[in-house]
């Protein structure tokens, strides 16, 4: 079926269109080139007057993976209140903080989202993530693989293993586990919170391994560099949540050196300890730093005040943390001699001054960093606030006056420690367009995703222009996903099932067999049966595979 | 005949994943790493597998029509059992989701004082290859590990290495209460938070410790677990008003059946011939591994294959985290319960 | 003005949720429009005419008659006015009941008074076990008001009770004034096992000695800071 959209403005920043009247043909699931045999189009949408864009990708949300279903359990008042019954196409669920599967992934579509990125993934819990994507209907999924924290990686070190062991051991991990990506999460901390050890800043020492979360972060961005993954180490840095991590994050940026990185959440890492209260923002250190490192990226983890629950790998600081869970309850985990997790319920109050402030060192860093094909567009949800605020928080960036009549409700002590009012700028569509789109395609290594460019999967989401930007984010006219309409006025109206993007380095396999000694040492299952196999994904009929290219090759 | 090695096993809920099994026809033996409660429950013969209706044999598609029969014409449906491989499970829910039943897993009462008190204050909890490997100190508070997992001690405590342990050997384990036989270890629902708290306190004062939660086998977990990402509530969901509602009391299978509330049954157990559905006189669909037998025959039996021996799938083990591969290893026929679910949601 | 009268047709199969039915949401309704109010039973909605004979014109005064423990969410919200129950109420009765008056003329079921504000819950029968508690994984029980009951009360009445007062005539079953932060709880006949188990404050008003006190199973941290006899 040969479909036309008919003069909507583009904004396709990886085309170079900003915002130019254009028709875009799909068809087979794909963008076309307009027919040249004349032949008419099957269907017609006419979209004068409306904005086009690619279907949007979060490169940092967590919707799969075992603290999800920790989060879900634990917090069933939350569910309570927010039902979703079935329709004649859509399954029933619940939402909030934590949705359930299916309702996570109507309500991205419903939001003009066509992909999600799972950040966590630890290695032995990737089949609990892959089937929690699994059945996560219409938007595309992939996971970043979690290492740093695992005593196999720690143990290679501690023995000072050579580069090509560990990028062998990075590979076949990324293979094992089905990712796209690299994610350590305070790196080595996780493990040496099992040592006891209840805080590890960039130097020091893990207890038992004598390794340092720098060494760490060092031979990991090497490894996925020279394995040829496209993503950059994606990096949860030390010390989350401390003020005066701010340091942290800058020495983390230095000590990669020149190496690609991608920072996450990085609006947790960017306190300072100035003013009465000994918290103060960094955003405008990090945002330099940031301008001037052209190898870092980052995504920022704002927080939005309300009812959450944050859910992290890191349960050394999530530990440090549970004195602040509201509702007070909490759960941590160590996990397998592999890393660990730490659920604690939030509620951030633009009364309290640390909340309020944090919110503003997120805007801040979003509207200091001056590249937006290096700054992404998250909420680290649901740890800063569930996804479904992405409206909300587009309308911040984009619309002044309205940010600063929020600012003026927020604690009047964080109002004073921040500079969000002197700083004029707006984003444009455009470079909305970019962080959410193909910037986020560029970054995660998506080969034909994220661009309105001939070739490409027809992932398209239509807007009507409205100056309330979050109205018009909240409804997307139309999304269509690998060229079918999925969604209607911001309804979903099909469902469709994307699929899943990896990455395949090659590795040596001479690493199996240490791999294979530890296993049947240490750990609990065989080592063939760790890994997880093409057709647990696509088996349902549902799932599939899509490979995407490594540096430097064709 | 063949041997198959490596072999995960859905029964023990420990992740036992080096059977050797050997297979001849649909005949399997186990030949190496069995114990008390995996060997008998991957050697038993498959015995009657053809469909039923009221006890007299149908085709595949007559009992799949006849169970959509009796779904499409119920108040209050319960789906019991729940003893499956995620695929099950899924399928399972998405029928309860279009029927409007009540979801709830065989073993649900003994869960739910851990769930509970998780959902009121949390835990601390490790998974199984952290005690393999760090535990020097393990206290075992009322309840009879060996008779729940045979193979507990000698996998995870009593090996030969351990990588923070000089000496597995030297390990201390410390039994608190009488050492009640199975299931029956009756505790008090407030000793789990107890348990919780005290374990939490200990990090709080400078040490290392975690909780272990006995229990999940037959796919408890795995029903859990599946029910948690699609519904957002682990168990004992209702989508009688078209979204699910969690209640761990109101929703249990045998007060639904006691109360005149339930008007159907439909038991799913996948894994075990002896674990049939309650009496009950409103019409019942069993999906049973193939051989269960019958005191009161139900509306509708379908004889199901087992997820590990008949087709392949992923259960969960009892730490909740490590989801395992279940392989094929013989191919009797046998329908998987998930194709049948779904066959029947189809026939609705 | 005469009590708005909801007489039962039939016992229901199915549970039937009530919660439409409280003074608020009636007041100003005509017959016919309450007859045609839908109420949740199993899977089906059914008109309240369906399920019930209506008489009586004040919404300020309702009443219930040959009711049974298949009947949910009684008073549900409920904020002023009376509820009459003449026989069982079912689970979750009063609520989140803000103000007002509830009173069962047989026995409740489980989570009488949940999580309820202010006002009277007056339960003749027994009543089943979680009262004047919160729902699963709430933080906060029962927040005001009375709870009267005067046979026995199942176990964990009060569990995470902040203020109010609850008595039992009769016997409370096991874990009586768990997880308890403030309020009091008078019970004039037995008590069951872990009494006050993990409580942190409020007041325990007991008219016999106790079989055991829990203060031995709950964690250092949570300490009871008070308990009050009187025999």
């Amino acid at each position: 079926m040969l479909i036309k959209l008919t003069g909507g403005r583009v904004y396709d920043p990886a085309s170079g269109i900003d915002g130019q009247q254009l028709d875009i043909y799909v068809e087979n699931g794909r963008i076309v080139a307009p027919p040249s045999d004349g032949r008419p189009v099957d269907q017609e949408y006419d979209l004068r007057g409306k904005v086009v864009m690619s279907g949007a990708i979060d490169m940092h949300t967590h919707i799969g993976g075992g603290k999800g279903n920790i989060a879900r359990t634990l917090l069933p008042e939350d569910h309570r209140m927010d039902p979703v019954a079935r329709t004649s196409v859509t399954r029933s669920g619940n939402g909030h903080a934590m949705p359930s599967s299916f309702i996570a992934g109507y309500r991205y579509a419903e939001m003009g989202y066509t992909a999600c990125f799972e950040p966590a993934v630890l290695p032995i819990n990737a089949r609990q993530a892959h089937m929690e994507m699994g059945d996560t209907p219409i938007v595309d999924k992939g996971g970043y693989v979690m290492l740093g924290s695992d005593d196999f990686l720690l143990r290679m070190l501690t023995a000072q293993k050579d580069q090509k062991a560990i990028n062998d051991y990075v590979a076949w991990t990324l293979n094992a586990a089905k990712g796209i990506g690299i994610k350590v999460v305070n790196a080595g901390g996780i493990n040496a919170f099992k040592f006891n050890q209840r805080k590890l800043d960039l130097d020091e020492k893990n207890s038992h391994y004598d390794v340092t979360p720098r060494q760490i972060l060092q031979t990991l961005a090497k490894a996925v560099q020279e394995i040829g993954v496209k993503h950059p180490l994606h990096v949860h840095g030390c010390n989350l949540g401390v003020p005066g991590n701010v340091d942290t994050t800058l020495d983390t940026i230095q000590g990669v050196e020149g190496l690609p990185m991608h920072l996450t959440h990085i609006q947790f890492h960017s306190y300072g300890t100035e003013g009465d209260f000994k918290f103060s923002s960094g955003a405008a250190q990090i945002a330099e730093a940031i301008n001037k490192n052209p190898n870092i990226s980052a995504d920022v983890g704002q927080i939005l005040f309300g009812q959450t629950v944050t859910a992290s790998g890191d349960n050394m600081r999530q530990h440090a943390n549970h004195r602040f869970a509201n509702p007070n309850k909490w759960v941590c985990m160590d996990i397998e001699c592999d890393a660990g997790c730490g659920v604690v319920p939030f509620k951030y109050k633009d009364q309290n001054f640390v909340n309020a402030l944090q919110w503003a060192i997120g805007l801040e860093i979003f509207l200091l960093v001056e590249d937006p094909w290096r700054i992404f567009l998250t909420t680290d949800h649901p740890n800063g606030a569930p996804f479904t605020s992405y409206p909300h928080l587009i309308r911040l960036l984009m619309d002044k006056s309205f940010r600063n009549d929020m600012l003026a409700t927020i604690h009047p002590e964080a109002q004073k420690m921040t500079t969000l009012a002197s700083i004029d700028r707006e984003y444009t569509l455009n470079e909305i367009a970019i962080m959410t789109r193909a910037g986020a395609a560029r970054i995660i290594g998506l080969q034909d995703r994220g661009a309105l460019a001939e070739g490409n999967w027809a992932d398209i989401t239509v807007y009507t222009e409205n100056a309330d930007r979050q109205t018009m984010f909240s409804k997307p006219d139309y999304v269509f996903k690998d060229g079918e309409l999925v969604v209607r006025d911001g309804e979903v109206v099909k469902v469709t099932w994307g699929t899943t993007h990896i990455v395949k380095p090659d590795y040596d396999l001479s690493i199996e067999r240490d791999l294979q000694h530890y296993f049947d040492r240490y750990l609990t299952m065989k080592l063939g049966n760790f890994k997880i196999s093409d057709d647990e994904i696509t088996e349902d009929g549902r799932g599939s595979l899509s490979v995407h290219p490594l540096r430097g090759v064709a | 005949m063949t041997e198959i090695t490596e072999i995960p096993s859905p029964f023990c809920g420990i992740g036992t994943d080096d059977l050797s099994i050997q297979i001849d026809g649909t005949q399997l033996t186990v030949t190496s790493n069995g114990c008390a409660v995996n060997t008998p429950a991957f050697e038993q013969a498959i015995g009657d597998s053809l469909p039923s209706i009221n006890g007299q044999t149908a085709t595949l598609e007559q009992a799949v029509a006849k169970a959509a029969e009796i779904l499409r014409n119920t108040q209050q449906p319960v789906f019991g059992g729940c003893a499956s491989d995620v695929n099950g499970m899924r399928a399972l829910l998405a029928l309860a989701d279009k029927t409007g039943a009540v979801v709830d897993n065989q073993n649900f009462n003994i869960t739910r004082r851990n769930l509970l008190a998780m959902q009121d204050s949390g835990w601390m909890n490790c998974t199984l290859a952290e005690i393999k490997n760090r535990c020097d100190l393990l206290l075992i508070v009322g309840t009879d590990v060996e008779g729940f997992a045979p193979r507990f001690f000698e996998r995870y405590l009593w090996t030969e290495h351990a990588m923070f342990l000089d000496k597995p050997g030297d390990r201390e384990v410390i039994y608190l209460g009488k050492a009640p036989s199975g299931s029956a270890s009756t505790r008090p629902d407030g000793k789990v938070q107890s348990i919780c708290s005290l374990v939490k306190d200990i990090n709080l004062q400078g040490n290392r410790c975690s909780g272990f939660p006995l229990g999940g086998k037959e796919g408890d977990q795995t029903a859990n677990q599946v029910c948690g990402w699609t519904t957002g509530y682990p168990a004992r969901v209702n989508y009688a008003r078209g979204f699910p509602e969690y209640d761990p009391f109101l929703y249990d299978t045998q007060t639904l059946l006691n109360n005149g509330e339930a008007d159907a049954l439909l038991w799913l157990q996948s894994f075990n011939q002896n674990s049939r559905p309650p009496h009950t006189q409103v019409p019942s669909i069993v999906l049973g591994r193939a051989g269960m037998q019958f005191d009161q025959a139900p509306a509708v039996y379908i004889p199901i294959g087992t997820p590990g021996i008949d087709h392949a799938g992923h259960a969960y083990r009892l730490d909740n985290v490590v989801a395992i591969r279940l392989k094929k290893l013989r191919d009797a026929g046998l329908p998987s319960s998930a194709d049948v679910l779904s066959a029947i949601e189809h026939a609705l | 003005m005469s009590a708005l009268t909801f007489s039962l047709k039939q016992t229901p199969a199915q549970r039937l949720d009530l919660s439409p039915l409280v003074s608020q949401n009636l007041q100003g309704l005509s017959l016919a429009e309450i007859a045609a109010l839908e109420l949740q039973n199993g899977k089906a909605k059914r008109r309240v005419d369906e399920v019930f004979s209506i008489s009586g014109d004040d919404a300020q005064d309702i009443v219930f008659n040959a009711s049974s423990d298949k009947l949910d969410f009684i008073g549900k919200q409920l904020d002023g006015g009376r509820i009459t129950v003449n026989g069982d109420a079912g689970a979750y009765l009063g609520l989140n009941m803000k103000n007002g008056a509830i009173v069962v003329t047989g026995n409740s079921g489980i989570y009488s008074g949940c999580e309820m504000k202010n006002g009277l819950i007056e339960i003749h029968g027994n009543a089943g076990d979680f009262i004047g508690g919160a729902l699963p994984g709430n933080k906060q029980g029962m927040k005001g008001g009375t709870i009267l009951v005067k046979g026995n009360a199942g176990a964990r009445v009060g569990d995470h009770m902040r203020r109010g007062q609850i008595l039992i005539e009769g016997n409370a079953g096991d874990y009586c004034g768990s997880r308890m932060l403030a309020g009091t709880i008078a019970v004039m006949g037995d008590t069951g096992r872990f009494l006050g188990y993990a409580m942190r404050r409020g007041t325990l008003l007991l008219w016999k000695q106790p079989r055991c006190l829990s203060g031995h199973v709950t964690s250092s941290r949570r300490l009871v800071d008070r308990h009050q006899f009187q025999s």
